[in-house]
């Protein structure tokens, strides 16, 4: 009894509910035949990029036609509006148009040109069609300046260290959306970034790729690979420092290429300072010639290096496509250095004590052995497949992010290791929050339109020169990443590339991602601050005692960096264009 | 002045091996208990410069590092016919050594000589000497810094 009264009490819920709809139906029809007036359109920005959640509102006869549901425009820009008008309204009245959103200033009233008659129905409702679109200028309200400053506060916190980079750009985030919801609120002008634009600005493929290839490594790492690596580099050179020194070189490059540099470097440098105390010899001349390559190989291709995965993510760019554009300007850039920094250390290689090599080679290989040989077999065909993935992940129109995901899950899963203990110790949250409220700062310096005066300059500077702008693009980044942190720099970089990518007469096929690429992950190895790689290197070496001074690393590191950022203009210009 | 245990802080530079020559041949010359301590400070990673690492992957590789200079300092000190204690301790390098020169019991803290510049010191927070007078009067005992 109890649930036939409460079905009655839900059933007269319904018709209550429904009631008002049925009603303004009947109204309609009961009103007699109508015209009705279907306008569709779409709305772009002046770069030619489709604006979303444009209001748009319509005019008849001067007096302002109120619709059931605002109209606005979809994430392509484009709107439609049904308009029901007394029978005998059209063609005659003058239909009006006019569209805005904050940060754009709203058009003027514009009349639709051409309402063109499409049928009439058996009951004498008879429909029109127009169509009308709009190029929306933008405006430069207090929401540009405030996203503006927030940008910049958060560029020099991060560069002048004031405070954690992920802070910096938490702070950067919140701030944003708070004037948002605060005073936004009231006054449209004020609007910055909605919060369902800041989470669909969050690109998750570059979180979960990160992330990812963040429990492999730290399984990777587990068996002692590394280490082994640098020992088999020894064990091959047979004592020749010159080989041990290219050898070592390689194995950073190779790895780099495939695992973030940062652990590549971390777990390479004890081994590698170890050889070199063994040696007699300064560690710094086989730490600097290292962290460089890692820097170079971590170009290479689409996961080397967080750069190239923020890029490869927004241009929709393959594993493969980095390979093939950036690997062989890599490898060269590689042999120039590895050229460069034995002759720079020539003096410090002949000093070495090379003694007993059998000796070396025998503690070495019990101190640095595979410490667990079946997690290496089951860790290395993992990577393999995710690898084998990735370069398909093209032709599967899959997200390298689900590659590296499911490598990790099933080797986790496969390796027994404890999930809790991976989550807690090898995934860098810092540098996950950090990505992520980092695209929410950019977001906002994009919505509130500073990237679009910021592209605008950088076209009228290159005058729509596609050489201008390679070498602008190129130059600007390395020096750039030299100094200050490459991720914020690129995450900036993205919209403004993408647009030059749709001006610039050439540059549709992408050249200027790769230069982007390259400035930004090569133009790192100038100063010890450039790479987190550089900066671990450091650290590790003052840890044991071997200082190199802020103008030590740049004496050492500038003119390999500027060899190999000559080399990429001319691959870029005469290769690549 | 005759001291009964002698700690000193290594690294694998010139200077702190030095210091650790030092602290061994004063140790065999008082007969005093040797300790050679690496300390694995990863304050200059979290605070200095942010990279994308945890502070634990840093600090397991530092372990490693500091093992094997203390492997390398024992060499020195053994060719003075002294067997030291190695201690690698994690922690900011201040406040660790006073907590070993406390747990050892130690009259005499023996470290290596590090030039900077006004960057450096900065960056790794101030230098050894900036630090000597601080260090005696928070453990009380001598500081003596080979150059």
């Amino acid at each position: 009894m109890k649930r036939f009264a409460l079905f009655c009490f839900f059933l007269s819920l319904f018709f209550i509910a429904a009631a008002p709809v049925t009603a303004a139906e009947e109204g309609r029809e009961a009103s007699g035949p109508q015209d009705t007036l279907i306008v569709a359109g779409t709305i772009v920005n002046s770069q030619g990029k489709p604006i979303k959640e444009v209001a748009v509102h319509f005019y008849v006869n001067g007096v302002k036609v109120e619709l059931e549901e605002e109209v606005s425009t979809s994430k392509a820009g484009r709107y439609e509006a049904e308009l029901f008008l007394p029978r005998g309204t059209l063609p005659g009245a003058r239909v009006e148009i006019e569209a805005g959103k904050p940060a754009y200033k709203t058009t003027e009233r514009v009349a639709l040109a051409n309402v063109l008659k499409e049928k009439t129905d058996d009951a004498g409702n008879v429909s029109y069609l127009a169509h009308h679109g709009f190029t929306l200028q933008r405006a430069i309200t207090p929401a540009f300046w405030i996203a503006t400053l927030v940008l910049l506060v958060v560029y020099a916190l991060i560069a002048f260290e004031l405070m954690h980079r992920t802070l910096a750009a938490f702070l950067g985030a919140s701030v944003l959306l708070f004037i948002t919801y605060l005073v936004g609120t009231f006054n449209s002008d004020y609007v910055i970034l909605t919060f369902e634009d800041a989470m669909h600005a969050i690109d998750m493929n570059v979180i979960f790729l990160l992330m990812a290839m963040m429990m492999i490594v730290g399984i990777l790492k587990k068996t002692g690979v590394f280490q082994w690596m640098a020992y088999k580099a020894y064990q091959l050179a047979k004592g020749n420092v010159y080989a041990l020194a290219s050898i070592l070189m390689v194995i950073t490059a190779v790895a780099s290429a495939f695992l973030d540099n940062v652990t590549t470097m971390l777990l390479i440098i004890p081994v590698t300072i170890e050889i070199a105390l063994t040696l007699k010899i300064d560690p710094v001349a086989f730490l600097m010639p290292e962290v460089f390559a890692s820097n170079v190989g971590g170009t290479a291709t689409l996961i080397g290096d967080p750069p190239n995965i923020m890029i490869g993510s927004y241009a929709k760019l393959s594993f493969v496509d980095f390979v093939q554009n950036l690997s062989v300007i890599c490898a060269i850039g590689l042999v120039f250095s590895l050229v460069y920094f034995i002759f720079l250390y020539k003096k410090d290689y002949l000093k070495a004590q090379v003694g007993d090599v059998q000796t070396m080679i025998a503690h070495l290989r019990e101190e640095y052995k595979i410490t667990n040989k079946t997690l290496l077999i089951q860790g290395g065909i993992t990577m393999g497949i995710v690898i084998a993935l990735f370069i398909a992940h093209g032709a599967l129109h899959m997200e390298p992010s689900i590659a590296a995901m499911v490598g990790a899950a099933v080797l986790m899963a496969i390796s027994r290791v404890d999930i809790v203990e991976m989550i807690e110790h090898e995934i860098e949250w810092p540098t996950l929050i950090f990505f992520i409220m980092l695209f929410i700062v950019v977001a906002g310096a994009e919505e509130s339109g500073l990237i679009q005066v910021i592209a605008e300059w950088v076209k009228d500077m290159s005058q729509g020169s596609l050489v201008a702008a390679i070498l602008m693009i190129l130059w600007v980044s390395a020096i750039a990443s030299a100094f200050i942190d490459n991720i914020p720099f690129t995450a900036t970089m993205l919209p403004i590339v993408a647009y030059l990518n749709t001006v610039i007469p050439g540059a549709e096929h992408g050249i200027l991602w790769w230069a982007l690429a390259l400035g930004a992950c090569l133009g790192g190895n100038g100063t010890m601050i450039g790479a987190s790689a550089n900066v671990v290197t450091v650290g590790m070496a003052e840890r044991a005692g071997y200082h190199i001074s802020f103008m030590k690393y740049i004496k050492i590191a500038a003119i390999p960096t500027l060899i190999t950022i000559i080399l990429c203009t001319f691959w870029l210009l005469v290769v690549e264009i | 002045m005759s001291y009964k245990s002698i700690v000193c802080g290594v690294t694998g530079s010139a200077h702190a091996q030095k210091a650790a020559l030092k602290a061994a041949v004063m140790a065999r010359e008082n007969d005093a208990q040797l300790i050679y301590v690496y300390v694995v400070d990863t304050d200059f990673f979290r605070k200095g410069i942010a990279v994308e690492l945890s502070s634990h992957s840093i600090t397991e590789s530092l372990q490693h590092l500091g093992t094997h200079i203390l492997g390398v300092a024992e060499q020195l000190a053994l060719t003075q016919g002294v067997t030291p204690k190695k201690i690698v301790k994690t922690g900011r390098i201040l406040e660790a050594l006073q907590e070993v020169v406390k747990e050892e019991k130690a009259d005499l803290l023996v470290l290596g000589h590090e030039e900077r510049t006004f960057f450096e010191k900065v960056l790794f927070k101030g230098d050894v000497e900036s630090h000597v007078e601080e260090l005696k009067k928070k453990t009380g005992i001598d500081v003596s810094v080979v150059r």
